[in-house]
């Protein structure tokens, strides 16, 4: 069924809208959270809090043209929020190296609260994003959105793992650079 | 900002960005030639499996959803139904538990994911013949045609891009994907006489009366020499009913008749202001693989008592004293490689702790599918 049908379903309070979504991306949302929360259990009941928030959210929202980017959006917040709450972030070597790396780009990290609020934050993300070509830009995006590994994301490419990780440190360095040269405090 | 939070942050990133990244990279060609090679390799593997006595056929992938077909699906988010007895729970399927069934044929899927989580690999021309059919089934007038590619942007029909086909005319729309099915959405939706009561929670009665209606009404568009009516059903959360009408082909040959209940159905979707959309599921089934050895209801609960089942309702299988009905069915996901019988089992789940909204009387039940056919024939249990 296509993401168009899907989403009438939701929009018709049509119930079997959940079955049909697990169905078609019950699996990726599962792994995309099981490499957050390293645990079964816990990616299902994210899982299963996704359809929920995605019931609750379509209406208003209508994401026909990004019905999985919608989703996955909705579970990668939610098993980063379990890490956090439960305090599950040290049981996640994988998290744990992720984080160390996106330090990296940030100016002068620290323990104070954002001083740049989103809406900002993302026009600068997606500016640095919009100068990247293709590749990087999704290499980029796999490691740090998808959160893969980096064997995965030289399996998916086809690249050596020497390659791929000089291209994200390279990334990683004009993200930062960017973030300077633009006066962001983070 | 800590490390963790600027990853938290990356959630900012613009959707386009991230379906972008999800769909398959493009290889260099050496890459190709790479995969050229090996994509020989396996050819001519196949070549050879296929030529051994019997065949072994890749099995349920227990990681991947259970997706037994549109019929029937739940309410209690994937896998599962809620009603307030299991007998609520309807639907026509011709299977019965003392059919004397020696084997049934299992289908190669034709399709593939293109790995953004579509269907393709259909023939543009069948999509094209399949729309028109339904256009004159419907009488339709001097309709419109256009091809869409999977992001639902018109493109030319000689281009590559065509994944659906569209017809329009008198406020009707036709649209096939894919998967053989045509959607056929009526705006304004099409009013029927007083006496029924059309809506998205329908009563098994209300729903039956009006399938009596639409089989009368609607022959030319079923197009079937003996429509079976299947009231397809449940009760949501809140204890309202949510009946639909589905229609498939009877036959003499028991086979045949769970084939077409499986892949050949019609779905007609009331909404309160009457049948607003129509769905002709035609599931390509060109390609049958071998007729394999069914095993009996009893074998497959053992196996389902061994935890050899497949699920997605994300309960585990509470035990036997909680099964409560058992039905055959074909998986026919559009995702796996092969349509293949499974036995599919109603399980009262215990102690589901319901939202305070729910009618704290109703029961959840999920369901754990077994494959129907021997295990010899399968390369891999679930």
């Amino acid at each position: 069924m296509d993401d168009s049908r899907i989403v009438d379903l939701y929009l018709q309070r049509d119930e079997s809208a959940l079955s049909h979504t697990a169905d078609k991306y019950g699996s990726r949302l599962r792994t995309l959270s099981y490499r957050i929360v390293a645990d079964y259990p816990t990616a299902e009941e994210c899982e299963n809090d996704t359809y929920i928030q995605a019931w609750n959210s379509i209406p208003p929202h209508e994401p026909r043209n990004y019905l999985y980017a919608f989703l996955a959006r909705i579970i990668r917040h939610i098993s980063l929020n379990f890490c956090r709450h439960r305090d599950r972030l040290k049981r996640s070597a994988h998290i744990v190296e992720l984080s160390a790396e996106m330090e990296a780009c940030i100016p002068a990290p620290n323990d104070y609260e954002c001083s740049v609020d989103d809406i900002v934050l993302k026009d600068a993300i997606n500016s640095f994003l919009s100068r990247l070509d293709a590749e990087k830009r999704n290499i980029f995006i796999r490691r740090y959105w998808y959160l893969d590994s980096i064997e995965e994301i030289c399996k998916r490419f086809a690249l050596s793992e020497s390659k791929v990780k000089v291209l994200l440190f390279r990334c990683r360095n004009k993200l930062r650079q960017q973030l300077i040269k633009e006066g962001y405090t983070l | 900002m800590r490390g963790y939070e600027f990853l938290e942050k990356m959630g900012l990133i613009d959707p386009k960005y991230i379906e972008a990244a999800d769909k398959p990279p493009v290889r260099s060609v050496n890459i190709r030639l790479k995969l050229g090679a090996v994509a020989a390799c396996i050819a001519i593997l196949i070549a050879v499996f296929f030529n051994l006595p019997r065949q072994e056929i890749p099995q349920l992938d227990p990681t991947q959803p259970t997706g037994t077909h549109t019929n029937n699906h739940g309410g209690a988010g994937g896998g599962g139904y809620s009603a307030y007895d299991i007998s609520q729970i309807t639907n026509a399927n011709p299977w019965y538990d003392t059919a004397e069934l020696v084997s049934l044929p299992i289908y190669d899927n034709p399709l593939s994911s293109n790995g953004a989580g579509e269907a393709w690999g259909a023939d543009i021309a069948e999509l094209k013949a399949f729309a028109l059919d339904v256009a004159e089934r419907l009488g339709l007038e001097s309709p419109t045609m256009e091809y869409r590619n999977y992001r639902g942007d018109p493109v030319p029909e000689d281009s590559t891009g065509p994944t659906m086909v569209i017809i329009e005319a008198d406020g009707v729309q036709i649209k096939v994907d894919q998967i053989m099915s045509a959607r056929i959405d009526f705006e304004p939706a099409i009013s029927l006489p007083q006496e029924y009561n059309p809506s998205y929670n329908m009563s098994y009665d209300e729903a039956l009366a009006i399938a009596e209606y639409l089989k009368f009404e609607h022959s030319e568009l079923l197009c079937m020499d003996d429509p079976q009516i299947s009231i397809e059903g449940h009760y949501n959360f809140f204890g309202e009913p949510n009946y639909q009408v589905y229609f498939y082909n009877g036959s003499d040959n028991l086979t045949e008749e769970i084939t077409n209940y499986n892949f050949r159905f019609i779905k007609f979707w009331c909404s309160d202001e009457g049948l607003s959309t129509v769905i002709i599921e035609q599931i390509d089934l060109s390609h049958k693989v071998a007729d394999c050895p069914v095993i009996s209801v009893s074998e497959a609960q053992n196996l389902l008592l061994d935890g050899q089942y497949a699920t997605n309702c994300g309960d585990a299988f509470p035990g036997k004293e909680y099964i409560r009905k058992v039905e055959l069915v074909y998986r026919n996901s559009v995702f796996d490689d092969y349509f293949i019988p499974c036995y599919r089992f109603y399980v009262e789940i215990p102690n589901i702790e319901l939202t305070e909204q729910s009618d704290q009387n109703i029961k959840i039940y999920s369901t754990y599918y077994v494959p129907a056919i021997e295990g010899d024939y399968i390369e891999q249990l679930p």
